[in-house]
């Protein structure tokens, strides 16, 4: 399963990058440079891809033409909206290190709020 | 006949006692993993209490077996006519009714939390896997300009940052926030989380349940808090709670109107908090322990009735 995952990942980092309508055999070609895959095997990972709505497909002649439907950073910003929707129930699902505080809020710590910040400007920054 | 009454007592006092009692106890808060065990205690018991009154009161109606009343050295007979009531066969079949009903509502909430999880949790994986990259500090990165760090529970748990968290956050800060998102996954936060839901939609008009389910959902940041400070300090980890909630992701607005990261942060920079000693320990587990298992002892109270009245003997 992790396999396939990779594999979908692998496919949908090719359309990305190359943003225009690929057929199967465009895909395969490009993957075998690293790995050995079947042209099947790759047609079920775009069979699938197109099943979750992440491609969508254009016939061209006797073949499809493969494209992404969101961009890397549109299917990274739905997916963290979809956990602040989540997280906002307050289910199980994910566990979010913290949430929003308000300016208000923020007043309030006052003078602990002061004493982390001012020991903050001693530490490096990670970049 | 008086087993039900005493037992829905038992659940009215409870509840608003120890509801009562819980928000204010400091132990609560500087022992969370004791303060979440002792929601969950109260919790069980009044929900066991409460479920345990139809069931009294339908006991004349279940076929109590002989082995049972044997057991008792009594009779069927005698037995049930310790559970019986003035109203005799149709306040029986009712609270029946009301038993299988809440039994079924249970079963219904239970699973279908459980499959919304599962079903949530596959789709983020499958996003995951797609957008993330896996970073050799042990999590996953995702390019995302807005700071977020979050942990996906379940068999296969993962913890997310966001490269706008990387950025903004210190080596220091960073390995706490990592360990506090760890200790959730390996304390199986969601679980806790999961059944106080549970009984929080079960029991819906009743504000105990939704009160625990909040109030064990802050706790289990602090706990989170207490472990992570093994790996740094506690400044790094309020300096980190101050960056992520003052630059990160905008949540829907709440009914609650204090935010838990502000206790936190608080919790965190005020002085450093002594564990609890054995003898309270020892106590709260006494009292815990007392508490669970009130509400069967009550609800058994007229079969021990019956079986130490003096009654024929089956030859």
């Amino acid at each position: 399963m992790k396999q396939l995952g990779e594999l979908e990942a692998a496919v949908m980092q090719r359309l990305w990058q190359w943003q225009r309508p690929v057929p199967v055999r465009e895909v395969l070609e490009d993957l075998q440079r690293e790995r050995h895959l079947a042209y099947t095997t790759v047609m079920t990972v775009l069979d699938n891809l197109h099943g979750k709505g992440f491609v969508r497909r254009v016939k061209d002649g006797r073949a499809y033409l493969y494209s992404a439907t969101m961009s890397r950073e549109e299917h990274t910003a739905g997916m963290l909206d979809q956990v602040l929707a989540a997280s906002a129930d307050r289910g199980a699902t994910l566990l979010h290190f913290v949430g929003h505080m308000s300016q208000e809020e923020l007043a309030e710590l006052g003078s602990a709020l002061s004493s982390v910040q001012s020991d903050r400007s001693d530490d490096g920054s990670l970049g | 006949m008086i087993a039900p009454l005493i037992l829905v007592a038992f659940a009215a006092i409870a509840g608003l006692v120890g509801g009562r009692l819980l928000l204010r106890v400091s132990w609560v808060h500087t022992s969370p993993h004791w303060g979440i065990w002792a929601w969950q205690a109260l919790s069980m018991a009044v929900a066991g209490a409460i479920v345990l009154v139809p069931v009294t009161l339908a006991i004349p109606l279940l076929p109590v077996s002989s082995s049972a009343a044997q057991f008792l050295q009594t009779t069927s007979f005698h037995l049930m006519e310790h559970y019986s009531t003035p109203a005799g066969g149709w306040l029986a079949l009712a609270a029946l009714g009301v038993a299988l009903c809440l039994l079924v509502r249970i079963v219904w909430l239970a699973s279908s939390i459980v499959h919304r999880a599962v079903r949530a949790r596959r789709a983020q994986l499958d996003l995951l896997t797609l957008v993330g990259q896996d970073h050799p500090a042990g999590f996953v990165l995702v390019e995302h300009g807005t700071p977020f760090v979050y942990c996906l529970p379940g068999r296969r748990r993962r913890v997310v940052v966001t490269s706008g968290a990387l950025e903004l956050l210190t080596v220091r800060e960073l390995t706490v926030v990592l360990a506090h998102e760890r200790t959730h996954l390996r304390a199986r936060h969601d679980i806790a989380l999961a059944l106080s839901q549970l009984l929080a939609r079960t029991f819906v008009p009743i504000p105990l349940f939704r009160r625990a389910h909040d109030e064990i959902s802050a706790l289990i940041e602090m706990q989170a808090d207490d472990a992570a400070r093994a790996f740094g300090d506690r400044t790094a980890l309020a300096q980190a709670l101050v960056t992520l909630s003052l630059e990160g992701a905008q949540r829907p607005a709440h009914a609650s109107t204090h935010s838990v990261a502000l206790a936190r942060i608080r919790r965190l920079t005020s002085s450093p908090h002594r564990p609890m000693r054995l003898p309270q320990s020892i106590s709260i587990a006494m009292a815990t322990a007392v508490l669970i298992s009130a509400p069967l002892g009550l609800a058994l109270a007229p079969a021990v009735e019956a079986a130490t009245q003096h009654c024929c003997t089956p030859d």
